[in-house]
């Protein structure tokens, strides 16, 4: 028995060099648990920066839309048949009568297709904010490794 | 050995542990809390109720004829105001940059509300609120200006405002909005819940990683209406003119697709500027309709024998060969009825009754075609029903029949040239156009396409009836062609074959008729083989003379004059020849 006691003895570590390694595994965790928090600091302030700038975008949207809207209610007053009587009648024009009308046969011509005043849009489907902002570490991971 | 200082670092860890425990049991505590999840609530969303831009309105050209402007709400923090004690300043600034009363922007800012965000002013102009950006600007950079005369707690929110460019073009047609955003007659009422778009109360999540939650509102729907701004402007001119040189009353044009019933033009008088559309109140007194052609009925008079042709060659009653032998008068229901002019018109065909408009003649077309056939094929073409425009406000008319306390034998002879009767000028059109399209009757619409979510759908032609057959419209119309052209009428058009019908009317008052008084009316189309357009024209109350073939035939010979160049519609002749190639 005693030989068997001295062959543990022999084999334990000094107690020192224990808790060593026990500073050491602790050290090691909290380093990896700020390098943790440091990713997820930085996603989430990259994430509310990202989000800041398309809330400021959203905001220069509308602006701008208010200001097309603008602009089109300005160019359409502009443009309106009185206006567009008055601007005519100075550059000289008269109001055409059927009798001004000179009809020429043009074999194959075909007229012009009818007003269209929006075409059909082809809607294009696109996450506003990447997944890398809005995913964790561990959706992340689970992306990968289905990848 | 034993650390005598153990004792210490154990004391220590233990307090560590216990501050520890304590400080994230204290923030478990903050996140659980009521208090907590009331600041959540407020701090994670603003609520708010979004209002869409309202839809747009294009002519088929993709001219705009109603559109938004961008107006602004002045509104102040009251807290804030107090606080710094600039009310005189905000009040003086928005007296000289915007015009308000400033004893009443000062009363408003130093009374008490509940919220502590006042509205001063709304529908300010982008022009107005430029001036006042530029005052606060130079109150910001003059240093020195003490904080009671700056005007720290004044805001401004946009929103839109409507805008007819036209002015009072199209205005019996357009209708009007108010501030409140609710649209009135025309296409504003009828489709104002199109226009408007669907107000919602939305949050927005204040957290900008959470930006995608923000709701999207979608403007309210735009329409591709029918007419024609060109066409319309001509019409209105035209109008004008007419009433300003024969004194009528009131005026009515309206002008229409036969082939689609789409509306190219439509107006009636008053009109008003609808930027200005408070003026509604003054101009439109006494139960005046906004738009005549679809929500005023009276007695068409002769313009309605089209259709009691119409119904005798249908049924057979009568052919277009067929003869009468007009005395000057004839008897039904037991009392008499005389021509126009009170004359006899001796032996005539159905041209000729048609070309002279003889009353006693058409009165024994409606006996020879039986009053139970006679009713029904008014009722085929639409009489005493509203057409189903889409237009708001639409009146039925009025259509007596056999079996109503009202209804008088007589009745037949009279409804026969359209007395006794009475119909909207769009219910006449609606009804001829089955003899303009071959049998076929259009529904008048005003609506050609919306425009949602950038794509654009059509709306489709609807056939409401097939009243009368394609052989009998044939006929009737080379009848009316016929009977223009005999008459020398001054409805023609040179170059272009059109068909048509004067209609004067009497009017009716308590007790009978104004014995001086008509209504002078005319419908027609062309060019008469292949009809693109039709026109119906009311005059009501003529000064100059009260017959229409004197009033209304030269007005349709203008508008059609008109249209032939704005539709570019080449004359028959080059037409023939564009057909033969």
């Amino acid at each position: 028995m005693k030989t068997i006691s001295q062959l543990f003895s022999s084999n334990n570590q000094a107690k020192w060099r224990t808790q060593i390694q026990w500073s050491a595994v602790f050290l090691v965790s909290l380093a990896l648990v700020v390098i943790i928090s440091a990713f997820y600091v930085n996603i989430s302030t990259k994430t509310a920066l990202a989000g800041r700038k398309i809330l400021l975008a959203e905001g220069s949207i509308q602006a701008i839309n208010h200001e097309i809207t603008d602009l089109e209610a300005s160019l359409a007053s502009l443009q309106s048949v009185h206006a567009m009587e008055i601007r005519a009648q100075q550059l000289g024009f008269a109001p055409a009568e059927p009798g001004d009308f000179l009809y020429i046969v043009v074999p194959n011509y075909s007229v012009e297709p009818e007003f269209s005043p929006v075409p059909k849009a082809d809607t294009v489907h696109s996450p506003v904010i990447l997944p890398e902002y809005t995913e964790s570490l561990i959706d992340w991971f689970l992306t990968w490794v289905q990848k | 050995m034993i650390n005598p200082k153990r004792w210490r670092y154990l004391a220590l860890q233990v307090l560590l542990v216990v501050m520890g425990v304590l400080i994230i049991a204290r923030i478990y505590i903050y996140q659980v809390s009521p208090q907590a999840e009331d600041y959540r609530i407020g701090t994670e969303y603003n609520y708010v109720t979004q209002y869409p831009a309202r839809g747009i309105i294009y002519d088929r050209n993709g001219n705009l004829l109603a559109g938004n402007i961008t107006v602004y709400e002045i509104g102040v923090d009251q807290v804030m105001v107090q606080n710094q004690g600039n009310a005189e300043a905000i009040a003086l600034a928005l007296s000289v940059t915007i015009g308000l009363d400033y004893g009443t922007i000062l009363d408003t800012i130093m009374q008490t509300y509940e919220s502590r965000y006042i509205v001063l002013a709304d529908y300010v102009s982008a022009e107005s609120i430029a001036k006042l950006e530029q005052y606060m600007d130079e109150l910001d950079n003059t240093p020195g200006t003490p904080l009671t005369s700056r005007l720290d707690g004044i805001g401004f929110k946009s929103h839109f405002e409507r805008i007819y460019p036209e002015n009072s073009l199209a205005s019996n047609l357009i209708g009007f909005v108010t501030r409140d955003n609710n649209g009135y007659f025309g296409v504003e009422q009828t489709y104002n819940n199109l226009l408007a778009g669907i107000p919602r109360n939305v949050r927005i999540p204040i957290n900008p990683t959470r930006v995608e939650e923000i709701p999207q509102i979608e403007p309210g729907t735009a329409l591709v209406l029918t007419i024609d701004r060109e066409i319309q402007a001509a019409i209105e001119e035209i109008l004008d003119d007419t009433l300003a040189n024969t004194g009528s009353e009131s005026g009515t044009i309206i002008v229409m697709d036969p082939r689609n019933g789409e509306i190219l033009g439509m107006t009636s008088t008053p009109r008003i500027d609808l930027n200005n559309y408070m003026d509604y109140l003054t101009t439109f007194q006494g139960g005046t309709p906004f738009n005549r052609a679809i929500s005023q009925a009276y007695e068409p008079g002769s313009v309605l024998k089209v259709l009691t042709l119409s119904a005798a060659i249908d049924s057979g009653a009568v052919q277009p060969s067929t003869t009468f032998f007009d005395t000057g008068s004839i008897i039904v229901g037991g009392v008499a009825i005389h021509n126009w002019n009170g004359g006899a018109w001796g032996m005539q065909d159905m041209t000729g009754c048609t070309q002279h408009s003889l009353n006693v003649c058409f009165a024994w077309i409606a006996t020879q075609t039986n009053t139970e056939n006679f009713y029904n094929y008014m009722k085929r073409f639409g009489l005493g029903h509203i057409t189903g425009i889409d237009m708001a406000n639409e009146a039925a008319g009025r259509l007596k029949l056999p079996g109503d306390t009202d209804w008088y034998p007589v009745d037949l002879g009279t409804n026969a040239f359209g007395q006794g009767l009475s119909v909207t000028p769009v219910q006449m059109i609606m009804a001829a156009s089955a003899i303009a399209n071959q049998g076929k009757m259009v529904q008048p619409h005003i609506l050609k396409a919306t425009i949602e979510n950038g794509e654009m759908q059509l709306k489709s032609i609807e056939i409401v009836g097939n009243p009368i057959t394609a052989q009998t419209a044939h006929q009737v119309n080379q009848i009316l062609v016929n009977s223009l052209e005999n008459e020398a009428s001054t409805a023609l058009v040179p170059g272009y074959s059109v068909a048509g019908k004067t209609g004067t009317a009497q009017i009716p008052v308590f007790g009978g008729y104004d014995p001086y008084q008509t209504n002078a009316s005319f419908i027609g189309w062309g060019p008469s083989d292949d009809p693109r357009f039709m026109v119906y024209i009311w005059l009501e109350k003529p000064q100059s003379s009260t017959w229409s073939s004197e009033v209304a035939a030269p007005v349709f010979s203008e508008i059609v004059s008109k249209l032939v160049v704005l539709m570019e519609i080449p004359p028959d002749q080059v037409r023939a020849q564009l057909a033969g190639q």
